[in-house]
C-alpha cells in the first residue's frame, strides 16, 4: 500500500467516527443495565465473561485492539471436536473460557441457534 | 467503476438485486456452493442445486449484463453426514467441468469437527488432482481462529499452491496468518457477524492491498448485495485513490480468478 493510501489523520478519524462509536459505548452500557434489571444470574454467563475480557482490551495501553478483542471471544484450542452432529450455529464466544474463569461460569443458557450461510 | 463481487449467493437473492447491482457497477460475480439454511436429504438435491448454479443463475445474471461464475462443493455444514458427503463428491467433478465453474468452494470447516475435516480433505484431493482453484469458508465467530489454522494446515498437507487458494471470511485476528502463509485473504462485509466496511478498510490500511479481496457474501441472512460498493465509498471518503479502490474491488479479484482460464473478467 502506498504512503498516499494510509488513511486519515487522527483528528479526522475522530471527527468522522466519534458519534457512531459514542453511541456504541452507550449501547453496551444499556445492554448491561438491561441484564442487571432482569431476573436470574448476572455475571456468570460465559458470553458476558468473554465480553468483559474484550472490554478490558479497549482500556489497556496496548495496540492491535480489534485482533486482541477477537481473541477474547475465540476458541483457543487446537484439536478438532469429535462430532458436530446437531450443531450449526456459533455462540459468539467460546464455552471453553469457563475452564480458566476465576469465578462462576455457566454455558447452560446458550442455545447458539443462529446459523449463517 | 466496474466491480467484481467474488462471493455472493444469488440463489437466495431477488432479480431486483441483480438490477440494483448492475446499476451500481457490479459487472461480474462468483457464487460458491453453500448451505441452503437446511440440510439437503440426498445427493440428488445437490445435483439440482449445482444445475441451478451452472445454468439458471448465469442466464438470470446475463439479463443485467452481469457475468456469473460459480464454485462447486458440498459445504462444511452438511459434512457431518459422511455417507451423503461421499455420494455428493462423486458428482462434483461433472459440475466442475461446466464452463462457468471456476473451482472447488466454498469448502472448509464450520464447527471444526473430525468429519468436517475429513470431507474438507476429500475436496482438497479433488482440487489437487484437477489443479482447481479453491475458495475456502472459514468458521463463524468463536470458531474462526481455530478453524482457519486447521484449514491452512490441511491445505499444506495436500501441497496445493497457496497462491491458488483464497481463505475467505478473514477478520482482524486471522488475516495476518493467512497472508503470511502465502494464501489470498477474503474479507466479508456482513452486518454484525463479520466485517463492517470501516473495519474492512482498517484491515486494508494495516495489511496492505496485496492478495486481498472484499465481498458481500450476500445470501438468505441479513446481508447486502451492494456492500462492496459501500466499502469502496468508505475508502473514497478516507482519501484513498481511485486507482487503489479499483485495484481492491476489480483488479485483485480479477487476478485471482484469472488463474482459471474460464474467467473472462
Amino acid at each position: 500500500m502506498t504512503a498516499e493510501a494510509k488513511g486519515l489523520e487522527s483528528s479526522a478519524v475522530i471527527e468522522r467516527y466519534f458519534l457512531e462509536n459514542r453511541a456504541r459505548v452507550i449501547e453496551i452500557a444499556a445492554f448491561i443495565d438491561r441484564i442487571d434489571r432482569a431476573a436470574g444470574a448476572k455475571d456468570s454467563d460465559f458470553r458476558m465473561i468473554s465480553l468483559r475480557k474484550a472490554v478490558e482490551v479497549l482500556l489497556d495501553g496496548g495496540g492491535n485492539k480489534a485482533a486482541r478483542a477477537q481473541l477474547a471471544f475465540s476458541d483457543l484450542s487446537a484439536e478438532p471436536i469429535e462430532s458436530a452432529a446437531g450443531m450449526k450455529g456459533a455462540c459468539g464466544a467460546w464455552k471453553g473460557i469457563c475452564a480458566t474463569a476465576a469465578g462462576a461460569c455457566s454455558t447452560s443458557d446458550a442455545s447458539c441457534d443462529n446459523p449463517e450461510g | 467503476m466496474n466491480f467484481i463481487d467474488p462471493h455472493i449467493h444469488m440463489v437466495s437473492r431477488t432479480t431486483a438485486d441483480y438490477e440494483a447491482m448492475a446499476l451500481a457497477g457490479i459487472r461480474a460475480i462468483t457464487e460458491p456452493a453453500f448451505w441452503a439454511g437446511y440440510d439437503r436429504g440426498s445427493a440428488a438435491g445437490f445435483r439440482d442445486y449445482f444445475e441451478h448454479l451452472t445454468v439458471f443463475e448465469p442466464a438470470r445474471a446475463a439479463k443485467f449484463g452481469i457475468r456469473h461464475y460459480c464454485w462447486i462443493c458440498l459445504n462444511p455444514k452438511e459434512a457431518e453426514d459422511f455417507a451423503l458427503a461421499r455420494d455428493v463428491l462423486e458428482t462434483v467433478p461433472e459440475f466442475l467441468d461446466r464452463p462457468t465453474a471456476l473451482g472447488v468452494g466454498e469448502i472448509g470447516l464450520n464447527k471444526n469437527s473430525r468429519n468436517e475435516l475429513a470431507v474438507l480433505e476429500m475436496h482438497l484431493q479433488i482440487a489437487a488432482a484437477r489443479n482447481e482453484l479453491v475458495l475456502v469458508h472459514t468458521p463463524h465467530l468463536e470458531d474462526k481462529l481455530k478453524g482457519t489454522r486447521l484449514i491452512m494446515d490441511a491445505i499444506r498437507n495436500f501441497r496445493l499452491d497457496p497462491a491458488r487458494v483464497i481463505i475467505d471470511h478473514a477478520e482482524e485476528h486471522t488475516v495476518g496468518e493467512i497472508l503470511d502463509r502465502g494464501f489470498w485473504a477474503g474479507l466479508t462485509l456482513y452486518p454484525v457477524s463479520k466485517c463492517s466496511p470501516a473495519r474492512a478498510v482498517d484491515i486494508l490500511e494495516t495489511h496492505g492491498t496485496e492478495k486481498i479481496w472484499l465481498n458481500s457474501a450476500a445470501d438468505w441472512g441479513v446481508s447486502d448485495p451492494l456492500a462492496t460498493v459501500k466499502a469502496a465509498n468508505e475508502m473514497r471518503m478516507r482519501g484513498h485513490s481511485e486507482e487503489t479502490i479499483h485495484k481492491v474491488f476489480h483488479d485483485n479479484p480479477a487476478v485471482f480468478l484469472g488463474q482459471s482460464p474460464k474467467f473472462k473478467g
